[in-house]
């Protein structure tokens, strides 16, 4: 489920986060899901059990996680309201390599501004069928 | 937990270890780093009492490790090797041990020779290298201590026994919140499992730190210089990670801002900052010794 690169410069305990907000923004963990325990994250993707415990406690308290005592860790009822700045983020990033590669092939800013109108007139058209 | 006072150790006229001082929570996995033969493992043979330091001591939850060498039940040391386990199969030595250790948890270590499929009558100087570390490790957590000293577990054995040894580990510690003192020259396991580091150089003990500060207290710079400032760089003591022509990765502390203002005043061409891993801030501090 979540995958931990040790080596990457971005330390463990964020990329838990990202992952856990990427898993619920793809909608593979839903509102009301229950999660692992800290015990069985940290063993299923080895990494220690107090950078799993800080994760989550980040997670709560961004409203994404919360802990009811004694039953577990559920995906927030209404994570999916907090997420959406993080999904805005999310897709600036996704974008960010594909405006690079464009600028290298030579492709004006402009052309690729003429593109999006089309994508988004042919979304237009498509809604409308 | 744990806490080393003041340790100090001189081995054949080298003065080993200068004045080593750390303590050790309950539950923490700490990771010691440092070259071949700064002296890790003698830090882990004077915390078990198998040789005794000059001078400092070493207290378990407050007591003298050497006043009371009983409380030795709860500080467990995995060697590298164990030539004490040679002549012995599983069977065998789970009787000597448990005569020893009176904790020691006969259920649990059944189950997992058996999970791991490690031979139960074969003598443990039959076994390979991964069996071996694996065979060593769940010995050292079926006594049931409250402290583990592991001298390199991960390193010279394949990727899913690796994986077993570590999960193996993690699950000890949140089940049980046993401390894990480990020493490894594979960063990348320290960087998964320890909450804290430290670095052993010059025979004492420098940088003890969080393992998620190291990414927050460090900053790399790639920097393109015009002209040849290399020696100037050199001089300043900056670490130079990298370098190929102009092109420079460069590892600075986040604070550093006096150094960072002096490369920015060479008026670098390419100005990058960058989060750091372990290895580097590892080759920065080390690598800088060698001699080309």
């Amino acid at each position: 489920m979540i995958q931990i690169d040790p080596r990457s410069s971005t330390a463990i305990y964020e990329q838990i986060i990202q992952q856990m907000k990427e898993l619920c923004l793809k909608g593979v963990l839903k509102p009301g899901e229950k999660l692992p325990s800290v015990r069985e994250l940290s063993t299923m993707i080895i990494a220690n059990p107090n950078t799993v415990s800080k994760a989550y406690k980040e997670l709560e308290r961004q409203g994404i996680i919360e802990t009811l005592r004694g039953r577990g860790t559920y995906v927030s009822e209404n994570a999916q309201k907090t997420l959406d700045e993080g999904k805005m983020e999310m897709i600036k990033e996704q974008l960010k390599p594909l405006i690079i590669d464009a600028v290298y092939a030579g492709v004006d800013i402009e052309i690729i501004h003429k593109w999006i109108e089309e994508i988004r007139k042919e979304m237009r058209g498509s809604s409308n069928d | 937990m744990i806490e080393l006072k003041n340790l100090s150790k001189t081995l054949n006229g080298e003065r080993v270890l200068d004045s080593v001082s750390l303590k050790l929570e309950k539950g923490e996995i700490f990771g010691l780093l440092g070259r071949n033969g700064s002296g890790k493992t003698t830090i882990l043979r004077l915390i078990q009492q198998i040789i005794l330091p000059d001078e400092g001591e070493v207290l378990f939850e407050n007591v003298s490790m050497m006043e009371h060498p009983l409380v030795k039940r709860k500080v467990v040391y995995m060697p590298v090797q164990n030539p004490f386990y040679d002549r012995y199969s599983y069977r065998e030595l789970v009787k000597i041990l448990k005569s020893l250790y009176p904790d020691f948890d006969v259920t649990y270590s059944n189950e997992l020779i058996n999970r791991y499929a490690i031979p139960e009558t074969k003598k443990y100087r039959e076994l390979s290298t991964g069996l071996k570390k694996q065979f060593s490790l769940i010995m050292a957590f079926a006594i049931r201590p409250a402290v583990i000293l592991l001298d390199e577990p991960t390193d010279g054995i394949d990727a899913v026994t690796r994986h077993d040894l570590l999960q193996l580990m993690i699950d000890e510690v949140a089940e049980r919140e046993t401390t894990i003192f480990i020493t490894s020259h594979r960063l990348e396991d320290i960087e998964r499992i320890c909450s804290r580091i430290g670095f052993l150089e010059n025979s004492t003990l420098t940088n003890v730190m969080d393992m998620d500060s190291l990414k927050e207290d460090y900053i790399k710079i790639q920097a393109v210089f015009e002209e040849d400032v290399h020696l100037k760089i050199r001089e300043r003591k900056i670490s130079i990670l990298d370098y190929s022509g102009v092109f420079y990765t460069l590892l600075l502390q986040r604070d550093d801002v006096e150094s960072k203002n002096w490369l920015r005043s060479l008026n670098p061409k390419v100005w990058n900052q960058l989060p750091v891993n372990l290895e580097e801030v590892f080759i920065a501090k080390f690598g800088g010794k060698r001699r080309w």
